[in-house]
């Protein structure tokens, strides 16, 4: 022990010399009367700030860092499972799919996600790519997930939720870090970051890769679903002077993922080759009087390389070669614009403009080897107004011309009052709007299978658009309540809540199939087709037990009501009545912190797969133990966790079955 | 008219001497300029001078030259040309009290706008227990420090204090007074920047409420970012020192503007020229200002509803007392 100490020890010192020498600043040693005028760059400006939960104009469940670690989720969307009113399934095993307040297939796209600001919405899925998110948990400071929609703050897709994710300052991740993480199933989690300074910029890099086997004992299909996931982004914040700062994010994540193709007499695994490139560049100046602006550039580019080979062999027909690539290429370009002006004590506006390009090339989808394109414009705006210090109102909308869609405008407004002491209410009503995306618009997922001569080409046309989608909308009224207890340390938080949503876009089973379709006759016809009326009550509360120990407890009740056109497509079962989690979390002596989370869900049903069978409810026990060792500038943490410690139960549809999952894991950091 | 300030007992040897001396010049003073050194020209130092001359001006014997050391470096036979017939020396800044303490032995020295730990240690260095010198302090009194915490964040049960080597009187005068206010304490020491980075995270674990003391390599340009991001991640509220280290993210500071400083530089001088017999002991600023950052109030939670009438409250306390 004394050689390690002493080996520390000299690691230590040559750490700090190393770090030091760049650090000192050999003029200002001695404190003078010129340290209390110095002009300080104001380091926590608005858009850095949280907003206090009791003034915001919507819902808001925030993840932070220590729950993060607690909970021992490997990814994003397990995550989520924390947050009421959401599902969250593996539809196999390397794509998640996470929806709030149900309605949701396996392409869940009524819900925004950002990253540091940037949309991570991708044109191809309408949705985020859970599974090749450029961003390491680790590197996560918080996530701010907004109840319902809110189009005026967030922008397009915010339809039902915004998941905003929050990565770390650059300033906060100094010095080297890595992270070891192995389990059953294949699994296999690596990270690593190093964070300094050069000059007035402050840089991390991380690097990291996940593996996993996937629903390997899936009884259907006997593929491997697996991931091997490599990711490396950087971050670089720079202050330029006490009032102008850069922050600069891109990526890049690649690798593998076992899918399979369905043709009609069989299944062909094939492997998804994706990769994906991106950066971000924000400049942001904030003034004295309170003032922000700020401007942010995105580029972001996914190309998917899908190759499948089969060879095939259909009744009364001779055996031939069949191969087809459903792999994409999207890129997207996105400006925007933000402006914060306080006009008053009581009255703050935010107001910005974005213009996006987004471009699709998807022979597999969109049944044309064109590339093509989309413009959508923005306009947005919200006003803080305090008519008294305890009754706050809001009211922003955004506008928006889509060329999918056309022009909407989606308001919002709120009221918050405080009516005593840690109490507050809230009153919100908003109207939003969701663009089909461009497989919605202009989908065509044909299958053409070529045979040798003298037999004709057959088609099967999986889906179609019916190519006039107008935009869905969402009409949601809520009513929240917040308390801060005082003599016993619980926070609550109620909500109740109706959204009306009309022109459902759905999928709807269609024979004939409009499009000449050989096969069966029979294919998806996407159009506005459904209504669905939801209404719940959700609930979060919080009891703190000491510091990182607390008893966290949340239940959504959800029901929805629709029209239910196609017996697939059943808006009303796709959310489970009662779902709900409860996390204990205790730090314990010696620097060990014991975790378990429960989470349940009654029975639902993921649209579109697996017909009539609703997926039976299930209920999950997730238990993590973990320690934590410091010694001068180093930190260990060891931690083992068992995710679904007891029985297995199936996830998305009747063939994933998730079984048990059990991890250890090394993190080391050094600053 | 006496001072309200902080009498220290080990000082009454040279104040009776200050008294002494400044009886003996009384009379001669009603016809002569005050002499002010100070160097470089910074912003702080224009409002202070500017401030006095203001206060000083019904004052027929309240002329003021001033005299950049920056630009006009003193040596032991220039400064007795430059105002032979000023009673005192004043000094703005430390750096001019420094020079000012080596050059010139025999004149009693005012000295304003100099951090606390600096004046002690130049008195030890230049006039050990010799007396004929006076200060100011640039740094709030740690009462009010405390007073404030107490004032803004009544349910804080710990007071984080983070020091430097220069800055250990400070932070164990705060820390002594949290303990008295019952608060309980705990202190970090870096001597270097980077040392941040091990300390700051600890230290957060364990308070409610976070003092970094004014210190240059505390408030550095290159750790800025962290001290007030890792904090406000923490939920842990920071109090500063400064209006500016307000705007930074500290969510209230108390401090005394230069117009303030000047105005008691005033106030001292007219009450030493008119009454022979009075002891002025240094002192901490008497008045002062306090900036809230709202925002990051509003955002931890805090219940900060009217800075102005926090002011009054911190102030009514002192009078109180």
């Amino acid at each position: 022990m004394n050689t390690t100490n002493r080996l520390v020890h000299l690691c230590t010192l040559i750490a700090v010399s190393i770090t030091s020498a760049h650090a000192r600043d050999t003029t200002q040693d001695v404190v003078t009367d010129d340290t209390y005028f110095q002009e300080l760059p104001q380091v926590l400006t608005a858009t850095r700030l949280e907003q206090p939960l009791d003034e915001a104009p919507a819902a808001v469940t925030i993840i932070d860092r220590d729950m993060i670690q607690a909970s021992g989720a490997r990814t994003l969307p397990d995550l989520l499972r924390l947050v009421p009113g959401f599902s969250v399934g593996w539809m196999n095993g390397n794509r998640a799919v996470a929806s709030y307040h149900g309605l949701s297939d396996n392409l869940p796209r009524r819900m925004q996600v950002l990253v540091d600001g940037r949309s991570e919405y991708q044109p191809s899925l309408g949705g985020p790519d859970w599974n090749d998110l450029p961003v390491s948990m680790e590197d996560i400071a918080r996530i701010e997930i907004v109840r319902g929609p809110n189009a005026a703050s967030y922008g397009s897709n915010s339809f039902q939720a915004v998941i905003n994710i929050i990565t770390l300052h650059a300033a906060e991740t100094r010095g080297v870090g890595t992270r070891l993480q192995l389990g059953n199933n294949g699994i296999a989690d690596a990270y690593a970051r190093a964070g300094g300074r050069l000059g007035n910029t402050d840089l991390r890099a991380s690097v990291s890769y996940a593996q996993d086997n996937g629903f390997h004992n899936n009884k259907q299909w006997l593929h491997d679903d697996y991931y091997r996931i490599p990711t490396v982004s950087l971050r670089g914040d720079s202050r330029l002077d006490a009032h102008n700062s850069l922050m600069l994010n891109a990526g890049y994540s690649g690798g593998a993922r076992g899918q399979v193709f369905n043709l009609p007499n069989s299944d062909v695994p094939y492997d998804e080759k994706p990769q994906r490139y991106f950066g971000q560049l924000r400049w942001q100046q904030s003034r004295d009087n309170g003032e922000l602006f700020s401007l942010q550039g995105v580029y972001n580019i996914v190309d998917v390389d899908a190759p499948i080979q089969a060879t095939i062999n259909y009744p009364k027909l001779p055996p031939f070669p069949f191969q087809t690539n459903t792999g994409y290429k999207a890129e997207r370009y996105d400006l925007e614009f933000q402006h914060t002006k306080p006009i008053s004590q009581q009255f703050r506006l935010v107001w910005g403009l974005g213009n996006r390009l987004d471009t699709l090339y998807s022979p597999a989808w969109l049944g044309h080897d064109r590339t093509q394109h989309i413009h959508v414009q923005r306009l947005f705006g919200n006003g803080e107004y305090r008519l008294t210090p305890n009754l706050i109102a809001n009211a922003g909308a955004m506008w928006e011309h889509n060329e999918l869609a056309g022009t909407t405008l989606s308001p919002r407004a709120a009221l918050n009052y405080r009516f005593s002491d840690g109490h507050s209410v809230r009153l919100s009503a908003s109207r939003g709007y969701r663009a089909p995306f461009m497989i919605e618009q202009h989908g065509m997922a044909k299958t053409t299978f070529d045979l040798p001569s003298p037999y004709p080409d057959y088609y099967d046309v999986y889906a179609t658009s019916a190519g006039h989608a107008a935009p869905e909308t969402i009409n949601a009224y809520e009513l929240g309540y917040l308390g801060k207890l005082s003599k016993i340390p619980l926070s609550i938080e109620l909500r109740i809540y109706q959204e009306q949503i009309d022109r459902l876009i759905t999928p709807v089973t269609t024979k004939p199939c409009p499009v000449n379709d050989t096969i069966n006759n029979r294919c998806l016809v996407i159009d506005n087709l459904d209504r669905a009326t939801l209404r719940g009550i959700e609930s979060q509360f919080r009891y703190t037990l000491g510091k990182r120990s607390w008893l966290m407890f949340n239940h959504a009740l959800t029901s929805i009501q629709s029209t239910d056109r196609d017996e697939d497509y059943q808006y009303s079962r796709s959310a489970p009545r009662h779902s709900g989690a409860i996390m204990l979390v205790r730090q314990l002596p010696a620097g060990i912190q014991a975790s378990a989370m429960y989470y349940r869900a009654t029975t639902m049903t993921w649209m579109g797969w697996e017909k009539k069978r609703s997926l039976s409810g299930y209920e999950r026990f997730d238990l993590r133990i973990a320690k934590r060792y410091e010694y001068q500038n180093q930190q260990m943490d060891v931690a083992f966790t068992v995710q679904n410690a007891f029985g297995s139960y199936e996830d998305f549809n009747n063939y994933n079955l998730f079984t048990p999952r059990y991890l250890f894991s090394i993190a080391a950091y050094y600053k | 008219m006496t001072l309200a300030g902080q009498p220290k007992t080990s000082l009454t040897a040279r104040l009776l001497l200050l008294a002494v001396l400044f009886v003996g010049y009384v009379p001669a003073v009603m016809a002569n300029t005050l002499a002010l050194f100070h160097y470089g020209d910074s912003p702080a130092y224009q409002e202070l001078i500017s401030s006095l001359r203001e206060s000083l001006a019904s004052n027929p014997a309240g002329a003021v030259k001033t005299i950049n050391i920056a630009t006009s470096p003193l040596s032991p036979t220039s400064l007795s040309g430059l105002a032979p017939s000023s009673p005192l020396y004043i000094a703005v800044g430390t750096r001019a009290t420094e020079r000012l303490m080596a050059l010139a032995p025999d004149k009693p020295v005012l000295s304003v706008l100099i951090p606390r730990q600096n004046a002690d240690e130049i008195v030890a260095k230049y006039r050990p227990g010799s007396g004929q010198f006076a200060a100011i302090y640039m740094d709030q009194p740690p009462q009010r420090i405390i007073r404030l915490l107490q004032i803004l964040l009544p349910q804080a049960k710990s007071l984080g204090v983070l020091a430097t080597p220069a800055t250990t009187q400070m932070r164990d005068e705060i820390i002594a007074v949290a303990a008295a206010a019952r608060l309980k304490t705990t202190s970090g020491t870096i001597a270097q920047t980077a040392q941040l980075y091990q300390e700051l995270p600890s230290m957060l674990d364990h308070c409610d409420v976070l003092y970094p003391v004014p210190d240059p390599r505390i408030y550095a340009s290159t750790t800025i970012e962290y001290l007030f991001l890792t904090s406000y991640r923490k939920h842990v509220p920071i109090i500063g020192f400064s209006e500016t280290s307000v705007r930074a993210g500290a969510v209230a500071a108390v401090y005394s503007t230069p117009t303030q400083i000047g105005k008691q530089l005033a106030s001292t001088i007219k009450s030493l020229l008119t009454n022979a017999e009075d002891i002025i002991t240094n002192t901490y600023p008497l008045l002062f200002d306090i900036k809230i950052n709202i925002q990051v109030a509003r955002s931890l939670g805090l219940k900060i509803t009217d800075q102005a009438a926090i002011l009054l409250k911190l102030q009514s306390s002192e009078i109180r007392k």
